[in-house]
């Protein structure tokens, strides 16, 4: 069998079911890099070795009696750490909620469980997951594995480390503006923003309920549509959850996508794009356009600049209606970065607020209608700049930190208030070794589309395969 | 104090000492432009009250009611 640290978790499921390595002996493996490197890039809050040990010794046992719980048997996964876990903390990286034991599982933790994971812990967000850097005051900054000056992206911070330092071989997170996609662009590894409530958010701490989505954040394109077919599933206890019934996101990845048109998005996706990633985003057209795929330039309809401050009124809404009794009573609690975010939903008037979810619907057929009028899937970058260092997002001019916040989430979080599917497929790197990545958006329902045009890009290229250079094949 | 701000200021008064704020001049500046920017929008857009959850049954969803 090929190094563990070579392969990727669709790898690493068959090697088990292959019975080339344990789930015991990969488990430990894992465990022991979390535990090695996880704390020193501020990628973990917990880990229950324990009890990862003894599962993964069940799932062992299990396949000695040639019986298979699933797609994700014996493999080992942590996720982000806004998830109920029977018996866990679950304090969504703050204070507020530090002594907050779950009574009973996520409903994505137990489709993974039923599928046959194992879950090592729980992985680093920001605070109540409102920074797009990784930014958390109580338990330490995400730190990027490809330079660790640098921000690793957040919310889903330690997902994204984890994943890339191949301390674990997928994790699911959340993204209310950009945090499943943020956090892979600055990584270097895949992840997939579902369509709104593709994906059902019970027992996960919510920020925004008409935005929250979750979402995997995986090495490859395949492994994220493993974790999608396995999470994306109907859940009758989440009455606004969407019931698209069962698909299988793996089935059609393989197939061509010669003849498929991409439609490059110009005006606002082209705006401030620093000329590295601008030059990322050609060479990923051009090997696409070498697959077969046919290219050109889409039009974005005006209003999608709007589409970002009208997602930031809902959250900051949602957010304080969330938080107000905790920010009344116990803002001590807060650092003043998130207190600061939250406490603007209070200076909006409800009008404005129901105005803002009810331009949703025709903003959305606006979108498709001009983005999608002669093109499949459309690509973009994920973020304007190469990721930046936590220097430059954190201390120095107040104007200068908000500059560089803004423009992280700026081609990210429209897509969560119109609710479309995207996904982020890294591509290639900056001359400071930083990862470069681009953005691929479809129509609601996409997801398929979306998985395979990445799969197939990632057939063709290896940057996704790159180990971070911070990060040693032996811990 | 900008057109924005004096045309939709916000709902709370930003200055009360009690609210205990981190940031009012910040939020009084982001919270004025979205309200102006949500204004704008809403005046040619807004014709009728739609479900929050509801806006992506035309694309092919089937939301679960249950």
């Amino acid at each position: 069998m090929r190094d563990p640290i070579d392969c990727s978790l669709t790898d690493i499921a068959q090697a088990i079911r292959d019975r080339a390595v344990s789930s015991e002996e990969i488990t430990r493996w894992s465990l022991r890099r979390l535990e090695g490197l996880g704390p020193k890039y501020n990628a973990v809050f917990y880990v229950d070795a324990e009890r990862a040990l003894q599962t993964a010794r069940d799932r062992d046992s299990e396949l000695a009696r040639g019986e298979i719980r699933g797609s994700l048997h014996g493999v080992p996964l942590a996720h982000k750490g806004l998830f109920d876990v029977k018996g866990w903390v679950n304090h969504a990286g703050s204070l507020v909620l530090r002594d907050n034991v779950a009574t009973s599982d996520a409903f994505v933790i137990r489709k993974m469980d039923d599928a046959g994971q194992v879950n090592l812990g729980l992985l680093s967000m920001s605070e109540f997951a409102l920074s797009p850097t990784g930014f958390n005051g109580h338990y330490g900054q995400g730190l990027n594995p490809w330079n660790s000056d640098c921000i690793s992206g957040g919310s889903s911070s330690g997902s994204g480390i984890a994943v890339a330092g191949r301390m674990v071989f997928g994790s699911i997170g959340g993204d209310t503006g950009g945090s499943v996609r943020l956090p892979p662009a600055m990584c270097g590894i895949t992840g997939i923003k579902p369509t709104f409530r593709r994906v059902s958010t019970r027992g996960a701490i919510p920020l925004s309920s008409s935005l929250d989505c979750l979402g995997p954040l995986a090495q490859t394109a395949r492994d994220c549509a493993r974790l999608l077919t396995v999470t994306a599933a109907p859940d009758p206890g989440d009455a606004i959850s969407v019931d698209r019934g069962q698909e299988d996101f793996e089935a059609g990845i393989d197939e061509k996508v010669e003849g498929l048109r991409l439609g490059v998005v110009g005006g606002y996706y082209s705006e401030e794009v620093d000329p590295e990633v601008a030059a990322g985003l050609d060479a990923a057209v051009d090997v696409l356009k070498s697959l077969g795929m046919r290219a050109s330039v889409a039009r974005a309809p005006d209003s999608v600049a709007d589409c970002s401050v009208l997602a930031k009124v809902v959250m900051s809404v949602e957010a304080a209606s969330i938080h107000g009794r905790w920010i009344r009573s116990r803002p001590e609690d807060y650092s003043d970065q998130v207190r600061n975010r939250i406490e603007q939903g209070f200076a909006y008037p409800a009008v404005r607020y129901v105005e803002a979810l009810s331009m949703r619907r025709g903003l959305l057929q606006e979108y498709v209608a001009t983005v999608f009028r002669g093109c499949d899937v459309a690509i973009t970058p994920t973020m304007p700049i190469t990721p930046p260092t936590i220097v430059e997002t954190t201390s120095g001019d107040h104007g200068h930190v908000q500059q560089m916040i803004r423009l992280i989430g700026q081609f990210a979080r429209g897509l969560n208030y119109l609710g479309l599917p995207a996904i982020t497929v890294p591509a290639g790197f900056s001359r400071t070794g930083l990862p470069l990545a681009f953005q691929l958006v479809g129509k609601p329902f996409s997801e398929s589309l979306l998985l395979r045009v990445a799969n197939a890009y990632q057939q063709a290229t290896d940057w996704h395969r790159r180990l971070p250079t911070e990060i040693p094949r032996d811990a | 104090m900008d057109t924005a701000q004096k045309t939709f200021p916000p709902i709370v008064d930003l200055r009360d000492p009690d609210l205990g704020l981190v940031a009012p001049d910040l939020i009084a500046e982001i919270t004025s432009q979205g309200n102006a920017v949500v204004a704008r929008l809403a005046s040619d857009r807004v014709g009728y009250q739609d479900s929050i959850y509801g806006f992506l049954r035309p694309m092919g969803g089937k939301a679960d009611q249950s």
